[in-house]
């Protein structure tokens, strides 16, 4: 097996028994009616596809959106690297609430359609296309805004989602500068800006952007033996990669910022890194179990941090933002355990670099204002950006690091 | 306007000199950049304070340059090169470049960066 590529191999077996668990679940026909239903279904925050299309559609749906993006890359001859196994885990955690077999391709071919008239390899624009699908709502939220016939609104909907795609990798690039890498979701922040831009103008010319909170909150033993089974193979192959478990350097790894780029299968190798998903992968797990359950938000949340742990997160920056934002969520107003909330604590870790590089007491700082920010940030972009937080941590970010620069003493 | 290519490189560029000046007691650097329409030659000449400088400094080069070139990650996070001083963003100018060579002769280094097109 070429090395380059065994990781995309790796992803690409786990991601065909998310498809295997689908089916055995709930059957190939209630799958194929779900996936369906998910296909058909406005998408905006918070649309569990666990409540839409079922549990086996939805694994079903990410585990193909996981083939298609690992296949992209493989076509592409890219070597699997931290960059990469973030966007793919990121999207498979987003393809249970958002993200379906459909509504990702306009979005992607917009950047496509970039790269050419740019006249350079798509090779360099794969990384934004599978970041920029968190606008995939667009695709089908326009057939909900009665602007005329339902095919005119599919299409007016396909043409716009085209048009984000289009513009979306200069801007990405360019809002790294805004938070200078401490906010690892950047795409997030992009889209946010991008559909708050969208959302006002389609509110300006009198469109009403519905609400919605679609959240599965029931428990399935089936679902967590699969997780566990995942981050366990995980470790599982990072052991068969090295030989032993080696934790040495899953010690320096948590000694690093984690800002933009700490490319963890770069600097400590794939076997580490695969550790470090794998642990981070089962801690979260414990953290969602404790305080709410498995659904699809809280699994997109999971995987995003999993995706993430292969480029800057780590329990050592990741766990004072989660502390800082558990504060925020048991003394604001809100409960605790309320959907928002839940997934603002998972999402909280967007700010892990601050944390890293700063020290706790900034990272504590910096999940406590995360939360309020993002409960109150989805007005803006109507739900149309699925990376709410990777917003609200920007902007958190964006607020925060001049003011640690000028207040913070540097030793170098 | 300055292209895109060119601003990349001169980022690289940028980056390079404050790892020197970040890591280093005293240091006197020259460089050379050499564009063409296919690849970017970039030269720098460093005189360093001893022997032991200069060993550590290569060691910590070569880490940094033997990664390969990562095109896309390169597309997404440039902008993060150069412009800020406050953090350290040598493993992304890595991540920029093709082929690198050291050399050493007594206490100078000198350092090769190729990056293609």
């Amino acid at each position: 097996m070429n090395k380059n590529y065994r990781l995309h191999y790796f992803f690409l077996f786990i991601f065909s028994c998310f498809i295997a668990f689908g089916v055995i679940h709930d059957g190939f026909i209630n799958v194929l009616n779900g996936l369906y239903k998910i296909i058909r279904e406005p998408d905006i925050l918070i649309t569990d596809y666990f409540e839409v299309g079922g549990i086996g559609a939805t694994f079903v749906n990410a585990g193909l959106i996981g083939i298609i993006n690992t296949s992209i890359f493989l076509k592409l001859k890219a070597k699997a690297n931290g960059a990469i196994t973030a966007a793919v885990w990121t999207s498979v955690g987003f393809a249970m609430f958002g993200k379906n077999i459909v509504n990702i391709w306009p979005i992607m071919f917009g950047v496509w359609l970039y790269s050419k008239y740019k006249k350079e390899s798509f090779l360099n624009y794969a990384l934004i296309a599978i970041f920029s699908t968190n606008l995939s709502p667009t695709l089908i939220q326009f057939r909900g805004l009665d602007i005329g016939f339902e095919y005119f609104s599919t299409i007016l909907g396909v043409l716009i989602s085209i048009g984000l795609g289009f513009i979306f990798p200069p801007l990405a690039a360019y809002c790294l500068k805004f938070h200078q890498g401490y906010c690892l979701y950047n795409t997030g922040l992009t889209a946010g800006f991008i559909a708050t831009i969208l959302v006002s103008n389609l509110r300006a010319f009198g469109a009403e952007i519905p609400k919605r909170l679609l959240w599965f909150s029931g428990r399935d033993v089936g679902v967590e033996f699969t997780l566990l089974f995942v981050f366990l193979t995980m470790i599982l192959y990072s052991i068969r990669l090295e030989g032993k478990l080696n934790v040495e350097p899953i010690k320096d790894l948590n000694k690093t910022s984690g800002k933009l780029v700490t490319d963890f299968t770069v600097l400590y190798g794939e076997a580490a890194t695969l550790l470090n998903m794998g642990i981070m992968g089962i801690v979260y797990m414990a953290l969602i179990l404790l305080i709410s359950n498995l659904n699809g938000p809280t699994i997109g949340g999971l995987f995003t941090i999993v995706g993430f742990a292969a480029l800057g997160k780590h329990l050592n920056n990741t766990l004072p933002v989660v502390f800082g934002a558990a504060i925020s969520a048991y003394l604001n107003v809100h409960s605790v355990t309320s959907p928002q909330v839940v997934l603002a604590l998972l999402f909280c870790t967007t700010l892990a670099p601050i944390s890293g590089e700063f020290g706790a007491l900034w990272g504590m700082v910096a999940g406590f204002l995360h939360v309020s920010m993002a409960l109150s940030v989805g007005y803006l972009h109507g739900g149309f950006n699925l990376y709410n937080n990777g917003f609200a941590g920007g902007l958190v970010a964006m607020f925060l690091i001049p003011l640690i620069y000028a207040f913070e003493r540097r030793t170098t | 306007m300055l292209s895109k290519e060119r601003s990349k490189v001169l980022k690289i560029i940028d980056e390079v000199y404050k790892y020197f000046i970040e890591h280093s007691h005293t240091c006197h650097i020259t460089s050379t950049i050499d564009f063409n329409s296919t690849e970017t030659n970039i030269k720098f000449k460093v005189r360093l304070k001893d022997k032991n400088e200069i060993e550590n400094v290569s060691k910590e080069l070569e880490k940094i340059f033997k990664v390969q070139r990562y095109r896309e990650v390169e597309e997404l996070y440039w902008n993060l090169t150069g412009d800020c001083y406050n953090s350290d963003e040598t493993n992304l100018v890595g991540m920029m470049v093709d082929e690198f060579k050291i050399e050493i002769e007594e206490d100078v280094l000198r350092l090769y960066l190729t990056r293609k097109v």
